[in-house]
């Protein structure tokens, strides 16, 4: 007998159980989560689920790995489209916070909820955040003086903004994501360009739909 | 007069430090969720019963193993900042002694900065409570330097924030930088904005 087909990333995204499975996960934490109620809430049944899925563990990593992957092309391209650092980071910053506010869920789920199911979930959410801190690097190139920039500059800074809405996802508190943006960018810039630069990202205005999300 | 016989409570907390000292590393290398009980049983070479006599289940061992940890980076920041009244000096001094720790010791690490994460709400809370404390230290540094309060106000909680998330990802890896490349690396990215390059160039280099 063959495996059951795996749905494309993409497409499971549109489908009831990527939002009933994130939900239920949110609700009961991982380990009280039940494939019974995932099927609940998506209106499927178990046959459906069985035939498609090896079981709770598969299906979660099948939907981290889908959000994931839009997650980076949407912010991957966002930051392809600005020609200089720190614009190109900038751009990436504010797609970032836009996916962010239209997946709470999804964000929930990438920054805490997952940090409960196994070591390989995490590595692959770690994957991404080493991803996101390479293009705080791209300033290594506009840096005036590159080779005095320690290799863990981007990581602190990909850090300052991933522990940051843990901490406060975790405690059940929104993060406002739009309106740190700017200490963000402070944050990123300043080990590569200074400080005077790293101000003037504070003084910066959100984009239009960030400034009223 | 010769030695006393230790008292029941007194065997227990022998024996309770004794099994702590011992499934440290086995929370460390296997991971709070891939731990059993089981393991903690042969690695700590005690019996079923015994060990819920002295835990309530896998978390509060965790939690002990935790607690051991985080009060034994607490004292040796306090040993190595002893005496120190310089807020620079202290500062400098106690991230040192922290990451010295940490480095000395990775399981002890593994269990604060990521197992902890994923051990329960009580362990997260304490984990949290420790990085609270250590943004509340960081801005005491804003009082002797005038300068530093034109840093955000968010300056304090990204840059703990940064630290945890990077001591994570070291400890996730397969390289680990010494503990000379982390202090010097992180004390200029958390130190040098409040107390200024040169300050901190007369800190490292003393």
């Amino acid at each position: 007998m063959s495996p059951p087909a795996r749905p494309k990333a993409e497409s499971l995204l549109a489908e009831p159980i990527a939002d009933a499975v994130l939900a239920t996960i949110h609700e009961y934490g991982y380990a009280e989560a039940s494939v019974g109620e995932f099927v609940r809430r998506a209106g499927m049944t178990r046959t459906e689920f069985d035939a498609r899925f090896s079981g709770k563990r598969e299906v979660t990593a099948l939907i981290l790995e889908a959000h994931l992957d839009r997650f980076q092309e949407r912010v991957g391209r966002a930051y392809a489209i600005a020609d200089d650092w720190p614009d190109n980071l900038r751009a990436a910053a504010y797609e970032t916070a836009r996916c962010i506010l239209e997946n709470p869920d999804a964000t929930w789920f990438l920054m805490v909820g997952v940090l409960e199911v196994d070591d390989m979930l995490r590595a692959r959410r770690d994957q991404f955040f080493v991803w996101g801190a390479e293009l705080i690097d791209g300033g290594r190139a506009a840096a005036p003086d590159p080779a005095a920039i320690p290799d863990s500059a981007s990581l602190l800074a990909i850090g300052a903004i991933v522990e940051t809405i843990r901490r406060r996802r975790a405690a059940g508190v929104e993060h406002d994501v739009a309106r740190n943006l700017p200490k963000f960018m402070y944050t990123a810039v300043r080990p590569y360009l200074g400080e005077e630069a790293a101000r003037a990202e504070l003084t910066i205005e959100l984009p239009p739909d960030l400034r009223s999300s | 007069m010769g030695e006393r016989a230790m008292t029941r409570a007194e065997l227990a907390s022998h024996q309770r430090d004794r099994v702590i000292a011992k499934v440290t590393p086995v929370f460390a290398k296997r991971g709070y969720l891939a731990t059993t009980v089981d393991d903690l049983l042969a690695t700590g070479k005690i019996g079923v019963g015994n060990f819920y006599s002295l835990f309530d289940g896998k978390e509060d061992c965790f939690l002990a193993c935790f607690d051991r940890v985080s009060v034994e980076a607490q004292e040796r920041i306090e040993s190595a900042t002893e005496g120190v009244t310089d807020w620079d000096r202290r500062a400098y001094l106690g991230l040192a002694a922290m990451l010295e720790y940490f480095c000395a010791d990775p399981s002890a690490a593994r269990i604060v900065m990521v197992e902890a994460q994923c051990a329960g709400s009580e362990a997260t809370a304490r984990y949290n409570a420790i990085l609270d404390r250590a943004v509340a230290w960081l801005s005491d540094g804003r009082q002797g330097h005038p300068e530093a309060a034109e840093l955000p106000p968010s300056f304090e909680q990204a840059s703990v924030s940064g630290l945890a998330f990077y001591l994570q990802q070291c400890l996730l890896a397969a390289r680990r930088p010494s503990a000379a490349e982390l202090i010097s690396e992180t004390s200029g990215l958390l130190l040098e904005p409040i107390i200024g390059s040169d300050r901190l160039g007369r800190l490292t280099h003393r």
